[in-house]
């Protein structure tokens, strides 16, 4: 069964004359364990996209289903529970609490949880993202780049089935894009966890097993590059 | 339009909730300010016509001749003249003088000596007519100096405050815009240039209404406070009438103090982004403290409020800033309910002390006084009312309504006075509480003495009252006075006198000394003896003796016909012409109260009003300041939920806030607040006696109002916000 579903999702910004149609009747679905790209022009509906995958934007209409729930039935509590378990988001703008500390974002969707903050394995993301000397940093004095890695931490730290993340090295460079993506796929293949990746870079896309092109709000493309690890074809 | 004007306008549209606020916030400023100031105005201009009704005049010459009054009111010192003839034919010169100097009575003297006339009878000065244009220090306004002075701060500080906050809640908001504006090449100036366009358009469209409004309600206070003068007004036989009046001065002031805190509050931003490196303003820098310091949880707060309580306590050590501005506008509003309360509560009192309400609809007195000269030699001898002759009057009274209960009060205190000497008769440690105030710490302190003639029926109760046989006398032993600082029933006397020696003057002005036995103590006294006694004279209730001076409570249903009656019967009974040393007259205490009330009552409602409005100020405030802090944290809450906080954990974290919040501005209002209202009552206890009462009931309400105003507003707030789409959330604010 796919851990993630969607049945012709669309969602409509603005009415009449300003009308945009961000995401025109999208279909598909995404194995548990997948690592996937996506892909398309600035404005396509990338964002779009992952923001209702990740329950945190409403369709105009269609469905998303995670592990065969109906996500946009459910009232906005249910939601909200299921977002810090199951959805590890990474935002294209970061999006920090900026009274809180690196550490302390990190933790974030843990303690919502009402879990126990687990000092080892937050030393072990800081340590893989390169931010244990900065970990009692206030977000605003941090670069770009460090406060994308913040943002990729809080995600992992619930070991959440589904990782979904926008542009996650947009703001990297080369060596520290790898080792973000590095991260992303251990994590990935370490807990079994479904990975889609925004990028608009290739050689990112390339590591993925399967690459979804979206132009215009519509799934224009979308190839396997390389057979499921773990899954014998 | 110019750039900076066109971005102005484009801010004020932009945040347009924060405009309707801040522009609230200036209108009730504006309003209050012009309010309060005109209807200062309209009450003094309502005494001024007053007194210019009794006549328009500075110096008046009494008992001058038709010939001299000629002269001297054509003197070039005076502006107009006119004179008066009274029912004995005395003429009176009334003049205004040209240029009243602060001597103003020495002049008059020296205008009349220069022209040689008026060996003979007085001149009078018109002082509150000097005093009300100017000419003579205020002595009436002096003594209300303090109070005025408190009030102008605190109608000051809430005006302040209230535009002052609208800006400084969204001071990071809008330093982190400048910065951004800084970042694309806008240079200071077209910063600085934006502010005062958006100063002027907040001003153009704020003061103008708020002096409109503040101009109806003072019009709406003279109809109400004409309204309580009425009865005023027909007891006196005096005209006086609020005419509304809106004196440019105040308008100006009003408008000036708005345009200023505007202005600076707008600035000081903009002031902050020209500062520091454009960067830091567009970060933030500033907003979040740069020291990350370690917040430690209370194990409490974890348990009750649980991760959510921990996450809002490190927002607000860290981020102190914003909630700042929540924390003073509560503190200022709690400040403000108090010192308004306690204001009230000192007015309410001291009007209560002033007209004590005398269980009588009418009274009639007879009054008799000896004059003396320097040495206290009897010049002139004091008329006295016999006791046969004041029976026959209590018995004519009592025809007037048989059904009315008539109580008469008489004193005898001697041709010059009676004395005493204190020690005799004080206990030892009222005698040292009369002696201690005093530089001459001599050893023979002499008091006044009065004996105290009542009616038959009176007496007889009081007699039975201390336990003695009609017919002896009665040391009236309670008096009403401050011990230490507080208004206390004592009794001064010693409890074993047997007799008192007392001192007098007989007619010839040689001295007499009589000793008079004392037949029991009365230390509970009714009311109508206790206005009687004092801390420095001794009473003492005797039957049968004439009397110095004489007063009748009348109980009545038809007071205003009583006061006619008896006026009439005293005329008639008494067969004597009233001079300034013996008078007598009756009077209708109803009217009279009616008249104090509606006055008690115009002062009542002024501050009412006042804590009205300060309240209202203070409430729009704190609803401003919560709502907008919260709306400029959207996209936190928004982030927050992405992250999966629930509803419930968002309300337990705005609980949280709120409880911090409240505890600390409680903090800070009620020992400011509890401060100044104590400073309020000092001021006014000089003047007056009363004591400090707590003030338990404005304190318990600022406690409850505070929680459940920071309660409510910022958990609505935070649903208005949390409701809806997150991604917006997150978009919308940035
Ligand atoms: N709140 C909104 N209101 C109106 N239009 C919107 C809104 N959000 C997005 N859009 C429009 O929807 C379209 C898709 O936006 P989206 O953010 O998904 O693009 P994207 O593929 O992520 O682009 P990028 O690669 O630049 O991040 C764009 O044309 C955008 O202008
Ligand atoms: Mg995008």
């Amino acid at each position: 069964m796919n851990i993630l579903q969607v049945n012709g999702l669309s969602k409509t910004y603005g009415k009449g004359g300003t009308e945009v149609k961000a995401l025109d009747n999208v279909t598909f679905g995404v194995e548990k364990g997948e690592f996937v790209a996506v892909v398309g022009a600035s404005g396509s509906g990338k964002s779009t996209l992952l923001h209702l995958l990740g329950g945190v934007d409403r369709p105009t209409s269609g469905s998303v289903l995670v592990d065969g729930k109906e996500i946009y039935a459910m009232n906005e509590s249910q939601l909200a529970i299921f977002r810090r378990r199951n959805v590890g988001l990474i935002y294209q703008f970061y999006n920090l609490i900026p009274s809180l500390t690196v550490a302390e974002n990190i933790m974030l969707p843990r303690l919502l949880d009402g879990r126990k903050a687990d000092k080892a394995k937050l030393r072990e993301i800081l340590e893989t993202v390169g931010l244990s000397d900065r970990k009692n940093h206030l977000p605003n004095q941090l670069s770009g780049g460090q406060q994308q890695r913040v943002s990729v931490g809080r995600a992992l730290i619930n070991d959440p089935a589904v990782i979904l993340a926008d542009e996650p090295t947009g703001n990297l460079d080369s060596k520290a894009s790898r080792e973000v993506i590095e991260l992303l796929k251990a994590s990935n293949k370490r807990y079994n966890q479904t990975l889609l990746i925004i990028t608009h870079d290739e050689k990112i896309a390339l590591q993925a097993d399967r690459i979804i092109t979206i132009e215009d709000g519509k799934i224009i493309g979308d190839e396997q590059v390389k057979p499921r690890q773990g899954v014998g074809e | 339009m110019k750039l900076t004007a066109k971005l102005a306008l484009i801010q004020l549209r932009e945040n347009r909730r924060r405009s309707v606020l801040t522009l609230l916030g200036i209108v009730l400023s504006v309003a209050m300010i012009t309010a309060v100031f005109g209807f200062v105005a309209s009450g003094r201009g309502a005494i001024y016509d007053l007194i210019i009704g009794q006549g328009n005049y500075h110096v008046a010459y009494e008992g001058i001749t038709p010939e001299d009054a000629e002269i001297l009111g054509s003197n070039k010192a005076f502006e107009s003249h006119y004179t008066e003839t009274d029912e004995e034919g005395v003429l009176t010169l009334f003049c205004r003088l040209a240029k009243p100097t602060a001597e103003a009575t020495e002049q008059a003297a020296e205008i009349a000596k220069a022209a040689k006339v008026l060996d003979s009878g007085g001149i009078y000065m018109n002082r509150e007519l000097m005093m009300m244009e100017g000419y003579l220090p205020d002595t009436y306004t002096g003594m209300l100096v303090p109070i005025a002075a408190v009030l102008f701060i605190i109608i000051i500080f809430a005006s302040v405050i209230v535009v002052s906050n609208a800006f400084r809640v969204s001071a990071g908001e809008r330093t982190k815009q400048f910065g951004i504006l800084k970042s694309v090449g806008a240079t200071s100036k077209q910063i600085r240039s934006t502010v005062i366009n958006e100063g002027w358009l907040l001003a153009i469209a704020g003061i103008p209404v708020g002096i409109l409004v503040g101009l109806g309600v003072e019009a709406i206070g003279c109809v109400i406070a004409n309204y309580c003068l009425a009865p005023l007004n027909t007891f006196g036989g005096i005209a006086i009438k609020m005419s509304f009046q809106a004196p440019w001065w105040v308008i100006v002031f009003a408008a000036l103090l708005a345009f200023v805190t505007i202005f600076l509050s707008a600035y000081l931003p903009a002031r902050k982004a020209a500062k520091i490196p454009a960067i830091d303003a567009i970060r933030g820098s500033g907003e979040v403290k740069l020291k990350a310091k370690k917040v430690r949880t209370a194990g409490a707060v974890r348990k009750i409020f649980g991760v959510e309580g921990e996450l809002a306590q490190k927002s607000m050590k860290r981020s102190r800033r914003s909630y700042r501005a929540t924390v003073i506008a509560l503190s200022s509003s709690v400040i403000l309910f108090l010192v308004g309360t306690s204001l009230g509560q000192s007015v309410k009192v001291s009007v209560n002390m002033i007209y004590p309400n005398i269980e009588a609809t009418a009274m009639a007195q007879i009054s008799a006084s000896t004059s003396t000269d320097m040495e206290g030699n009897i010049v002139k001898l004091v008329k006295l009312t016999d006791a046969a002759t004041a029976r026959t009057l209590t018995e004519k009274f009592r025809q007037f309504d048989p059904t009315s209960s008539i109580k008469m009060l008489g004193e005898n205190s001697g041709n010059s006075v009676f004395t005493v000497e204190a020690k005799n008769i004080f206990t030892p440690m009222s005698y040292e509480n009369l002696t201690k105030d005093d530089d001459l710490a001599v050893d023979d302190y002499i008091i006044t003495f009065k004996y105290i003639i009542l009616d038959d029926a009176f007496y007889e109760s009081v007699c039975k009252q201390a336990g003695v046989q009609t017919g002896e006398n009665i040391l009236l032993n309670q008096v009403l006075d401050r011990v230490d600082g507080k208004r206390a029933l004592f009794s001064p006397c010693r409890s074993d006198i047997n007799a008192i020696e007392v001192t007098g003057k007989n007619d010839d002005n040689s001295v007499f000394t009589e000793t008079v036995p004392i037949g029991g103590q009365l230390t509970e006294l009714p009311p109508e003896l206790l206005l009687l006694t004092s801390p420095y004279s001794v009473c003492v209730v005797t039957p049968n003796k004439s009397m110095t001076s004489v007063q009748w409570l009348v109980n009545v249903e038809d007071s205003a016909g009583f006061a006619e009656y008896a006026q009439a019967t005293l005329k008639n009974t008494l067969k004597v012409e009233q001079t300034g040393l013996y008078s007598y007259n009756a009077s209708d205490i109803k009217a009279m109260l009616a008249a104090q009330n509606g006055l008690a009552n115009l002062i009542m409602i002024f501050v009412y009003g006042f804590i009205a409005m300060l309240t209202l100020i203070g409430l729009t405030n704190v609803i401003s300041t919560i709502s907008t802090n919260i709306r400029l944290r959207k996209r936190e809450f928004a982030v927050l939920e992405s992250m999966g906080m629930t509803e419930k954990g968002i309300k337990r974290m705005i609980s949280y806030e709120s409880l911090i919040c409240g505890l600390r501005s409680l903090f800070f209002g009620l020992v400011l607040g509890l401060a100044a209202s104590y400073f309020i009552y000092n001021r006014i206890t000089d003047v007056l006696l009363f004591p400090y009462s707590f003030p338990y009931v404005p304190v318990i309400a600022a406690v409850i109002v505070v929680f459940l105003v920071t309660f409510i507003t910022m958990r609505f707030s935070a649903m208005r916000v949390s409701k809806g789409n997150i991604i917006e959330g997150i978009r919308q604010s940035e």
